[in-house]
């Protein structure tokens, strides 16, 4: 039963592959032998958001042996496959493939480097294993500001309301299930590429109030927005909640409270943006006030 | 009117990708020989457990194929997700794509200029 083991360890090169055959692969598979079931929180590691090690591509070349797939991976002793979340029977497997590395072609210190790598793998696993969202604060500091209430918005990939609202939807706090645009229910929609000089008067037209000098404080009554441009492509709103942090939803995908660095939103004109490089005003929308389509 | 047989197949691939937050996504029609090359490349990616990667806050999300019989596939991170609409109450299947051979397949295959250019940036 011959088995090709793939490093997963580069990111521009290709990997290096190891072929095992005869006694050799007799033994790896005795050792690759699923021992106790993962726990759900050991399985939900996820295995490719990383640069560096991530794990092997185990895949068995002939039929392959009773109680593992054809192809799975094994990274910090797991296994995980189709039908196959189990601990390895030797969780040093990987230590075992990395003792063989010397006779990859990938250069001289490949087997210290992928210990290394593999070292690097497990401290930050042991990490992920603990990190958790930020803390949503729940002290008011807006008390006319929406509440933030993701499961309201965020009915999934196939949901009406996830679907069909965008950032504007999300921001003005205003379901339409149109994915509204700024100025589309006034008749005064301006062609694309949006800019700051075109988005605003649009959503002025739906009644939202420029309030430029609002230098992220809550309005005495409404709530704040803000809006902000991709040059050339695109336009995006963030809204100002109750506990004065502000969240977004991006297109159709689930609202958030976190930025492109994972971190809460004090202030959108320091977030991580992303291209979404240009801060053009806050707004305030007076609730009952405005009409969007 | 009848539709002939060409343009029925032309209107059963659609692509689009997730990369806008307030202007709607871009969608392109795929030609047949191309959904049918990225089913093949689903059918020799290797099954994977694990969940789709975070979503980036801003920028691209991922990009996804509609084909014929209610096919839906989601490519993003290395990893493609495939689901029946017809069946949306079955699990998803999972599938790893290290070199996103899908992904840039799929993204390969839209119109000059309806994508960004810092897309996958």
């Amino acid at each position: 039963m011959p088995l090709r083991i793939t490093i997963n360890i580069f990111s521009g090169r290709p990997d290096p592959a190891l072929e095992l055959s005869g006694r050799e692969a007799k033994d790896a598979l005795e050792r690759l032998r699923p021992a106790r079931p993962l726990s759900k929180s050991e399985v939900l590691i996820p295995l490719e958001s990383r640069l560096g090690y991530r794990g092997l591509l185990v895949e068995q070349l002939g039929a392959p042996v009773r109680g593992l797939p054809k192809s799975f991976h094994i990274l910090d002793g797991r296994l995980l496959g189709q039908r196959l979340s189990h601990r390895a029977n030797d969780e040093g497997f990987e230590e075992y493939i990395a003792s063989r590395a010397g006779r990859l072609k990938v250069g001289k210190d490949f087997s210290d480097y992928l210990r290394r790598e593999m070292t690097r793998a497990r401290r930050d696993l042991l990490g992920l294993l603990h990190w958790k969202h930020p803390h949503h604060p729940h002290k008011h500091h807006c008390r006319c500001a929406p509440l933030y209430e993701p499961l309201w918005w965020n009915d999934g990939w196939a949901g009406q309301k996830q679907q069909n609202n965008n950032c504007y939807n999300y921001s003005t706090n205003y379901r339409t299930d149109t994915y509204a645009q700024p100025g589309r229910a006034a008749g005064a929609q301006n062609a694309y590429p949006p800019t700051c000089a075109n988005v605003r008067p649009a959503a002025v037209a739906d009644s939202l109030i420029d309030t430029p000098s609002a230098n992220n404080k809550c309005p005495q009554e409404g709530h704040l927005v803000a809006l902000v441009i991709s040059p050339g492509w695109d336009y995006h709103w963030y809204r100002k909640g109750r506990a004065g942090y502000w969240t977004h939803k991006m297109g159709n995908s689930p609202a958030t409270d976190v930025d492109n660095s994972g971190h809460l939103i004090p202030d959108p004109r320091t977030a991580d943006r992303g291209s979404y490089n240009i801060f053009c005003t806050f707004m305030v929308v007076m609730h009952g006030h405005i009409k969007i389509r | 009117m009848a539709t002939s047989k060409s343009d029925s197949k032309r209107a059963a691939w659609t692509a689009g990708a997730s990369v806008f937050s307030g202007r709607p996504d871009p969608v392109w029609e795929v030609k047949p020989s191309i959904g049918a090359q990225l089913e093949r490349i689903w059918r020799g990616l290797p099954p994977a457990e694990i969940e789709q990667p975070p979503e980036p806050a801003l920028g691209y999300r991922g990009c996804f194929l509609k084909g014929p019989r209610g096919h839906h596939w989601f490519a993003f991170g290395s990893v493609v997700t495939f689901r029946s609409t017809r069946r949306p109450e079955s699990r998803p299947e999972i599938r790893r794509d290290p070199a996103k051979k899908f992904e840039r397949t799929l993204l390969a295959s839209a119109p000059a200029g309806l994508l960004p250019p810092w897309l996958g940036a």
